[in-house]
């Protein structure tokens, strides 16, 4: 099982700190999402433990190795940045080959995993953004890792291309140990496992996404009828919207609508349970992950 | 040749073909004017004038790369390679090499043209052939080691893009080679040859310094986009 742990880690560019104190430890294969805002330092923690960025203070460990300075650890470890990085004037297949031969892998079988068989042929640059963003994963995918940092990966892309990018990298997180950074809520419940939401350059919050739990969930319907005068539902929009403390309560109302004959054509909660996280100020937390216990300053 | 110093010359000349082409130029004149000057007047000083044009014609052919490096940066190559565990100097050395490469193509042309006119010419042209031939593989390689590094090194000042960023680069590279076109006209032909030997070792000098202290004095941050 591999382990990566990052101690009081401080980095930044050119002399000015960005991230500032950082600890937290990984320790089973998942999905982590990094959660923040823009310019929460997401992209810079991610470099930092790339060891593209070298700290100003602590250490990143992968299996007791150190990141910054072990080529053994480097090896063990790959990172898409949100840029491509692919050659874009080469073809899919020699942009792959060109990165297969610096760092190993067969471009065939990312080729395959990915479903470029039909664009391995096309030129990088010919590509629509949501194709260049699935061979520049199939790159990062090229050497079988143990840790994958992936940098909004379906940033800027459609909805259903965000998801089938999305399900590739469930399959692959079964025995991996995926960091996916997102400022988006939604794509954080859908892919994540495990949650680290990072603002202002520190770490506030370690959990499990199933653990958090908001305080209201504003439930969106949509009905046949003006169901206002049979549950505490206001109109906003194409919706009804009804606020209720727990999912059974949505439950008691939904049951309620149909017993009055109302037909319900849809019915969704409206905000993520993340967002009181996002929005809340910083505030120190404590974080752990199966019984390791750590303090994120 | 190692395989992935081909990639990255062929990669840097499908970006653009134009400085392919003026090198071309300049390499066929230099050829041309040195010929002219073995046949007709062999030994004398003159012909450092097409040392000049030969080595603008080496300078060109080796100017896409430092195009291809400023690309990769934008585009996160870089930061990809930094992340493989790849130095600064590994990557400056990467792509110099390519560009040595690509400068050695223009320089061999011009070797064969040389070498078989001053064959042809007679002893006295071979003897001023091979000078003319040291020199220009002094000035040309000298100028493209400094002008890849320095450019490479001082990346980060160059916020355009591909195409944008070669003046400044051909610029240095003619401070280099322009003195040899008037050289000349002060010194006799031997000391012309010492004189251009000398502004190529300091080049050379200079490049090497800059290469070996890449690493401590080009921090990382500036190899991302």
């Amino acid at each position: 099982m591999n382990v990566l742990e990052l101690n009081d880690v401080s980095s930044g560019y050119n002399g000015q700190v960005i991230l500032h104190n950082i600890s937290f430890k990984l320790q089973e294969p998942s999905i982590y999402v990094i959660l923040g805002p823009n310019g929460a330092g997401k992209t810079t923690l991610f470099r930092t433990i790339a060891g593209i960025l070298e700290p100003y203070g602590g250490n990143i460990l992968l299996d007791g190795q150190n990141m910054t300075t072990s080529g053994e650890a480097r090896k063990k470890m790959s990172y898409l940045s949100q840029y491509n990085a692919m050659p874009e004037e080469m073809t899919v297949y020699n942009a792959l080959k060109f990165y297969a031969d610096m760092e190993g892998g067969n471009p065939d079988d990312v080729i395959d995993l990915f479903d470029l068989g039909e664009l391995k042929n096309k030129k990088f640059s010919d590509l629509s953004q949501g194709q260049k963003k699935r061979a520049a994963i199939a790159k990062v995918f090229l050497c079988d890792r143990d840790l994958y940092l992936l940098d909004e990966p379906t940033a800027n892309l459609d909805p259903s291309i965000s998801k089938e990018i999305r399900d590739i990298l469930l399959k692959l997180s079964k025995d991996k140990m995926i960091l996916y950074s997102s400022h988006n809520l939604y794509e954080a419940t859908d892919i994540g496992t495990y949650l680290i939401l990072i603002k202002n350059g520190s770490v506030t919050m370690f959990d499990k996404i199933s653990n958090i739990k908001p305080k209201q969930y504003r439930m969106g319907i949509k009905a046949s009828t003006d169901i206002s005068k049979l549950i505490d539902a206001q109109r906003e929009g194409e919706y009804f919207v009804l606020n209720v403390s727990t999912p059974e309560e949505a439950g008691f109302a939904l049951k309620k609508l149909i017993e009055n004959g109302v037909l319900v054509t849809e019915m969704r909660q409206l905000d993520s349970p993340l967002q009181e996280l996002f929005e809340a100020p910083n505030k120190n937390v404590e974080i752990t992950q199966k019984g390791s216990k750590q303090v994120a300053k | 040749m190692p395989s992935s110093t081909m990639i990255f010359a062929k990669r840097s000349i499908s970006l653009t073909k134009i400085y392919f082409i003026l090198g071309s130029f300049f390499v066929a004149f230099g050829a041309f004017v040195a010929s002219a000057i073995l046949f007709f007047a062999p030994g004398s000083s003159s012909i450092l004038i097409s040392a000049g044009f030969s080595g603008f014609g080496v300078l060109f052919f080796a100017t896409p790369l430092i195009l291809l490096y400023v690309y990769d940066k934008n585009n996160g190559v870089l930061e990809y390679l930094l992340s493989l565990g790849w130095s600064q100097s590994d990557i400056f050395k990467r792509y110099l090499k390519a560009s040595l490469f690509l400068a050695s193509v223009a320089y061999v042309a011009e070797f064969i043209i040389i070498i078989i006119v001053s064959l042809i010419a007679g002893p006295t042209a071979i003897i001023s052939g091979l000078l003319i031939l040291a020199v220009i593989a002094g000035l040309g390689f000298s100028a493209v080691s400094l002008v890849t590094i320095a450019m490479m090194a001082f990346s980060s000042l160059q916020k355009q893009r591909v195409g944008a960023n070669s003046p400044l680069a051909l610029a240095i590279g003619v401070v280099i080679i322009l003195p040899t076109f008037y050289v000349e006209l002060f010194l006799p032909f031997g000391f012309g040859i010492l004189f251009d030997l000398l502004v190529a070792g300091l080049a050379g000098i200079l490049s090497v310094v800059l290469l070996t202290l890449s690493g401590r004095l080009i921090r990382r941050e500036k190899m991302l986009p």
